[in-house]
């Protein structure tokens, strides 16, 4: 057990498609003096080569910029340029995209709850070692990762960067008869979800409460695609308030802007947000999930956000058989959206928390400009922030008992699958 | 069932040499084809049941010697242990984690073959580089002939 008073934690990073980050944490005179969660993931210019593409384009570019929830892109996308066009899609249509998401949510949740959270929870190194001692655990988030997957290649094409979505609807849309297999493997997977729930619920929890305003999409259901901006005082704002509302600010450190409210502090994003800003809009089975996990009607503990997302499984399959028992197909795969001079503005809850999206339109019909505020960048300050508390708290650890359990607590966030997995060496200075 | 699969991305330069592959088979072999970009969880849904699995990757070497194509093998029937190999290849989880997590699991291939053509640009961008574009090529001509004689044992 080291107690020293000065000492350096620095883990360095692999470089990893989806993004580098590294963490650094100072403490000097038994004070953590510096924390730092070093994003310097490369500039990818993606608003930059939006310009002067087809007001068509977003939701396939957009789509490219993560390999986890490309349908949290396309949705965003949409509803911008949609917003943008003067045109709303509802019916029909606007279920399918929300059955779509469902899946995105299903698929990306699962892979973070079984091989990527809950080894660290269970005492295994990752998902491989605890697959050889819990196989039947393991096969059931596979299930449930499958599960996702199926929505996806039906309702998108494909799983990975989905190819039928397009501005004001699909390019195509599936008959009643494609959907009944679907739901038949999405009643196996409320099993699993349900499942999930009571055994995450078993995992121990350290004490730990974030001090962030919340901020989440409400609307009338748990929100997916779309909905007004909450906070957690309670104030509201719509997707077109989002810039009065936010501000993004440049750090050395970090390539991913950090971002705050222009009259305040840090805020979070995510799970425990939404859960917290919409449990009473759960279905009531994800609701009794919730309950049974003891999770209360508010939840700020970042450890427990694995149980939240559990929940957030058992409420998408949940509203995945509705919208399917429900379903009728639209009369057309999409409605036009003729292009049209102006700005528009569109927010969707991805699974990792509120996804912003801006376009200007010119009078050519091209895209003018563009602007994306993507959840993990809107979370880092607050990561930080809770490190820099997490790590005061656990000072009397040695080196790798403290970097391991940082390691975890920067996972509770689900940052993305490079930052999430076991990806970090350990540099110890010793003053 | 035979299945082939490129992993990769194709807008990472090198990386895409995988899928050049299967774009290149298409039309031309009666195995099923796929993409992935590598995550274990998909490869081992893809492979899961197939009596042979063949995996195309990008990878990268030290010192490179772009379009070398390296080849390895292994049966799973048995409860056999799988490679150790761990090809580095540009993805967050690599091929190795998917074996791995496959065996754990059960789902794996009888048999499992991995084709790794070393590539030297994993940069942003599309296109091959010259050596590893030519290396596609022979790779599907050898895919090609190979999977002829295996179906015509059938």
């Amino acid at each position: 057990m080291t107690h020293r008073h000065d000492r350096t934690l620095k883990v360095g990073a692999l470089a990893r498609v989806e993004g580098e980050g590294a963490m650094y944490v100072r403490v000097r005179d038994g004070r953590v003096e510096k924390v730092r969660l070093d994003i310097y993931e490369p500039p990818r210019f993606f608003e930059a080569f939006l310009r002067g593409r087809a007001h068509t384009e977003p939701p396939d570019i957009t789509a490219r910029i993560c390999g986890i929830c490309p349908i949290a892109y396309q949705m965003s996308a949409c509803r911008a340029i949609e917003d943008a066009c003067g045109v709303t899609v509802d019916g029909p249509l606007g279920d399918l995209r929300r059955l779509l998401y469902c899946g995105e949510w299903i698929e990306s949740h699962a892979l973070h709850v079984y091989l990527l959270h809950a080894p660290d929870f269970l005492g295994y190194p990752g998902a491989v070692e605890m697959a050889r001692d819990q196989r039947p655990v393991v096969e059931r988030g596979l299930r449930l990762k499958k599960a996702g997957n199926a929505v996806m290649e039906l309702l998108g094409g494909r799983a990975i960067h989905p190819v039928n979505v397009r501005v004001g609807g699909f390019h195509r849309t599936p008959p009643r008869t494609e959907l009944a297999p679907l739901a038949e493997t999405l009643r196996r997977a409320r099993d699993d979800a349900l499942a999930t729930v009571e055994w995450a619920a078993g995992f121990e929890f350290p004490d730990f409460e974030h001090a962030h305003e919340h901020l989440a999409l409400v609307a009338d259901r748990y929100p997916l695609e779309g909905g007004i901006l909450r906070r957690g005082t309670g104030r509201s704002f719509t997707a077109a308030e989002f810039e009065e509302n936010v501000v993004e600010e440049q750090v050395p450190h970090s390539t991913a802007l950090h971002a705050r409210f222009t009259d305040g502090g840090t805020y979070l994003a995510g799970p425990l947000a939404r859960y917290s800003l919409n449990r009473e809009r759960l279905s009531p089975l994800a609701r009794q999930a919730a309950d049974l996990a003891g999770l209360g009607p508010v939840c700020r503990n970042p450890f427990r956000a694995i149980l939240v997302r559990s929940v957030e499984i058992v409420y998408a399959v949940d509203e995945a058989l509705r919208i399917i028992d429900g379903y009728e197909p639209p009369p057309r795969p999409a409605v036009p959206v003729p292009p049209r001079e102006g700005t528009g503005c569109g927010v969707t809850e991805a699974p990792r928390g509120v996804l912003y999206h801006r376009y200007a339109i010119g009078p050519d019909g091209l895209i003018a400009a563009a602007r994306i505020v993507p959840p993990t960048s809107q979370n880092q300050a607050a990561i930080e922030h809770d490190l820099g508390r997490f790590v005061a708290s656990r000072l009397h650890l040695d080196d790798h008992a403290l970097t391991h359990q940082c390691e975890q607590a920067i996972r509770n966030y689900d940052p993305c699958i490079s930052c999430s997995t076991h990806f970090l060496d350990l540099t110890v200075e010793r003053s | 069932m035979t299945i082939v699969l490129g992993v990769g991305n194709d807008f990472r330069r090198d990386d895409g040499a995988g899928p050049a592959v299967v774009a290149a088979l298409r039309g031309r072999v009666a195995a099923t084809l796929a993409v992935s970009d590598g995550e274990p969880a998909r490869l081992i849904d893809l492979w899961a049941g197939a009596d042979l699995a063949i995996v195309v990757d990008a990878v990268r070497c030290d010192p490179p010697d772009p379009g070398r194509v390296h080849e390895l093998g292994a049966e799973f029937g048995g409860g056999a242990a799988g490679p150790a190999t761990r090809p580095v290849t540009d993805h967050g989880l690599g091929l190795g984690d998917a074996v791995a997590l496959g065996l754990a699991v059960d789902r794996m291939p009888a048999r499992l073959r991995v084709l790794a053509i070393e590539g030297v640009d994993f940069g942003f961008g599309r296109g091959l580089t010259p050596r590893v574009a030519a290396a596609v090529g022979g790779v599907a001509d050898r895919l090609v002939a190979a999977l002829a004689r295996t179906s015509s044992t059938h």
